[in-house]
């Protein structure tokens, strides 16, 4: 494999379990990852971006055959200096598939990027993505997962951190298109110095969408003065067999809890390090298995 | 001796209240309109000089009302929110008059019969007798009635038809008219500002605390009518007041149009009550404009039941200005069959230490769509702002939809603001446990949605609601 010349590397102990091919889409360059069917894949693919500083204009494809299982990561290092990232992505899960993928962007806070993933998650498949979002000056992203079968779960954990001037915009949408759908949307986020971060969520589900469980849930620490912070939580149900809500809190860290820490001899800015840590502790916590990334996050946070 | 069975049934009528026997038809019912056939349908500057010329308006006010016809001409219609495709400017009649009487009628005698008789019907005169301090009520596009309990009056609270507080305190109305909600705001103010006829204006004055609610009844009769009054509410510096606004019209299966607009000026330390049970024919477009200026210490609770109308937007506005003011937001909307409820609320944190409270509940019923529409904006200078916000929806069965779209933009790192919204149906164990006590599914899921709405109702006088429960009580068994 790996006749042709790759943006990315990819790092498996089996390179054998899993097939990539470039294609074309529309007349444009794309890659595709297949995970054939009834394959497990006990360890990760790592997708790592190669350093570069030219613009990037990348599409990925993503298949899991019926039955298999996976856990994807994608790694954007600070090696990625390109002036501007156009990034799309299609994941497609077949019947029993399980997928795990997971986005680490630490790309250069020069970055401006927009990125557009869509899922489709077909009958009794499950897709739980998670994004760690750090770099970028200025992101645009915009991510839908579908659950198009029955009994389908999709699952988005968006966890982001906008400092300086950055300017980051997320918008979730988790589509219930057929019955018995389930699913989480959750989008955290720390706002300090100049920054501005944006959490667009949607749950929607269709009348074809009846028993599905679809939520949404957005935090957000709002921490210096100069921020700008906005959340968009909505909902969009089309039929009455549903369980659906949302929620969503921008917040300040709590003064009684930095009381408690400074009543006990730990100083400010440490006790807001902590606070911190502990805000996105759980987040990062459904990670820990993939020790890289946890420790790369970690070491972020 | 007197007949204890005659007692007895009187007791009972007054304790079911006055509106409890609120029927379908009780709205439905429609006066004869000959004087329709004096007035044209459509607007056009002519029509917008001759309403000024016919109110014999001061100069500033003509010149208002040209001015939002020009804003109206240019601005589009909304990009957003449920379509308004089939509502024709040139179908409907913008000013008509079913009585000549500047003002309104000082008695209910007064009034023509045919008049009313409907409000009768709608309970006003009973209402005005047993609990309210005052009433205006508006048929077509001028107010026929007015009263003021007199120790108010006394006390300088002005409770008057708009038109004559134009003539009588044109000083205040200029320095308020349409400051809170400019012409320019969007199409539906612009319109509201060159055709606006009727309406109610309160003036309390400082310190001033009135304990009985006030009530404006605005009642379209004929087909394709167009109302457009002006609410303007001044509550001075600790003053205290309750205003309850009604409204219905009969269903002709051709569209009808209300482009109200409330302006509400709340001062320091003042407290004030807007209450609304909204009831137009579901040929009727609601596109009506509800705003609120809230000072220092100020407290704006706004109170509202949408039952009626073809397609409503609704989004009462607070804007919290002063420090440590608040506001309240609570909404009640039902989505019947071909009903469109977009409603919500706006709310704006400008100053230090304000908070808010948003709770709303929708039910969709038969394939109507309800939509909670929220816009929560906090500023740099609102240090300390809080915000929570609720959102309950029901859906009952599965063609009916609602959607809940809130934004939420918070420019202050001392802001807190909670926001939580919840979709379901009528849960299936609740019903059994009443019908296995004997009591019929439809009735059950009618105590069911009481109960999910009670927590609005309860903040509404006793007569108010008895008859909001009643509206609903209608719209369940679909009558």
């Amino acid at each position: 494999m790996n006749q042709f010349k790759l943006p990315f590397s990819i790092e498996h102990p089996s390179k054998k379990d899993f097939v990539l091919a470039k294609c074309y889409e529309e007349k444009r360059e794309c890659y595709k990852l297949t995970i054939p069917a009834q394959k497990q894949l006990e360890e990760a693919i790592y997708i790592k971006l190669k350093p570069t500083a030219n613009d990037l204009d990348l599409k990925l494809v993503i298949e899991l055959g019926e039955g298999s299982s996976a856990t994807i990561i994608e790694d954007w290092s600070n090696e990625v200096k390109s002036p501007t990232i156009h990034f799309e992505q299609h994941i497609k899960c077949q019947a029993n598939s399980n997928l795990k993928y997971i986005v680490l962007n630490c790309s250069s806070q020069k970055t401006e990027m927009t990125e557009k993933r869509t899922s489709d998650v077909a009958s009794d498949a499950k897709c739980h993505i998670y994004t760690y979002h750090f770099g970028s000056k200025k992101l645009d992203s915009q991510l839908t997962q579908t659950a198009s079968g029955r009994n389908a779960e999709i699952n988005t954990d968006i966890i982001a951190k906008s400092a300086t001037d950055q300017d980051l915009s997320f918008n979730c949408e988790h589509e219930y298109a057929e019955k018995q759908g389930a699913g989480e949307v959750g989008m955290k986020g720390i706002a300090q110095d100049k920054a501005m971060l944006s959490f667009d969520g949607m749950v929607n589900i269709k009348q074809t969408g009846g028993g599905s469980a679809g939520y949404l849930k957005q935090e957000t620490l709002n921490l210096s003065p100069n921020t700008t912070v906005r959340a968009v939580p909505g909902l969009k149900i089309d039929t009455n067999d549903v369980k659906a809500g949302h929620s969503a809190a921008v917040r300040n860290l709590n003064d009684e809890d930095l009381y408690y820490f400074g009543a006990r001899g730990i100083k400010k800015e440490m006790a807001k390090k902590l606070l911190i840590t502990g805000f996105l502790g759980k987040e990062l916590k459904k990670i820990k298995e993939h020790k890289t990334a946890y420790e790369t996050i970690r070491k972020l946070i | 001796m007197a007949d204890p069975h005659v007692k007895s049934e009187v007791k009972e009528e007054k304790s079911e209240g006055i509106f409890a026997g609120l029927n379908r038809d009780t709205f439905d019912h429609s006066d004869p309109s000959e004087y329709m056939e004096k007035f044209k349908k459509g607007i056009s500057p002519q029509l917008v000089a001759h309403i000024s010329k016919d109110k014999d308006e001061p100069e500033w006010m003509l010149h208002q009302r040209m001015k939002a016809y020009e804003y109206f001409t240019r601005i589009p219609l909304p990009d957003w929110g449920p379509s308004l495709e089939k509502l024709d400017f040139d179908e409907i009649c913008f000013f008509a008059k079913a009585a000549d009487k500047k003002g309104g009628y000082d008695s209910w005698d007064k009034v023509p019969a045919y008049i009313k008789n409907t409000f009768d019907r709608l309970g006003i005169p009973e209402a005005e007798k047993q609990v309210l301090a005052g009433v205006g009520a508006q048929y077509e596009s001028e107010v026929i009635y007015h009263s003021i309990e007199k120790e108010l009056e006394e006390q300088g609270v002005l409770f008057l038809d708009m038109d004559v507080a134009v003539e009588k305190h044109p000083e205040l109305v200029q320095k308020y008219f349409m400051k809170c909600v400019p012409a320019n705001d969007h199409k539906f103010a612009a319109l509201h500002g060159a055709v606006w006829s009727g309406g109610t204006f309160l003036y309390v004055p400082k310190g001033v605390k009135v304990e009985k609610p006030l009530q404006a009844y605005f009642r379209m009769n004929a087909m394709n009518m167009g109302q457009f009054e002006h609410t303007l509410i001044i509550i001075d510096d600790g003053a205290e007041a309750h205003y309850i606004e009604g409204c219905s019209a009969p269903k002709y299966g051709s569209n009808a149009l209300h482009a109200g607009c409330v302006e509400v000026f709340v001062g320091k330390g003042a407290k004030f009550r807007y209450s609304s049970v909204e009831n137009w024919s579901k040929d009727t477009y609601n596109l009506n404009t509800k705003r609120a200026i809230i000072e220092e210490g100020g407290i704006m609770e706004w109170v509202g039941g949408n039952m009626g109308s073809g397609v409503t937007m609704l989004y009462p506005c607070s804007i919290l200005k002063g420090r440590n003011s608040r506001a309240d937001h609570l909404g009640i909307a039902f989505a019947n069959a071909g009903q469109t409820q977009d409603t919500g609320a706006k709310i704006f944190h400008l100053g230090e230490n304000t908070s808010s409270r948003i709770v709303m509940k929708s039910i969709s019923k038969g394939g109507g769509k309800s939509i909670y529409r929220g816009d929560l904006r906090i500023v740099k200078t609102a240090k300390n702002a809080i915000s929570q916000v609720e959102c309950d929806a029901l859906i009952l069965d599965p063609i009916s939809v609602s959607d809940t779209y809130p934004n939420i933009k918070v420019d202050n790192n001392s802001a807190t603001v909670n926001h939580e919204a919840r979709v379901g149906r009528l849960n299936e164990e609740d019903i059994f446990y009443l019908t296995s006590r004997g009591i019929p599914v439809a009735q059950a899921e009618a105590m069911i949605v009481n109960g999910f709405i009670n927590p609005i109702v309860r903040e509404l006088p006793l007569e108010y609601a008895v008859e909001m429960n009643r509206l609903i009580e209608l719209e369940m068994e679909n009558l």
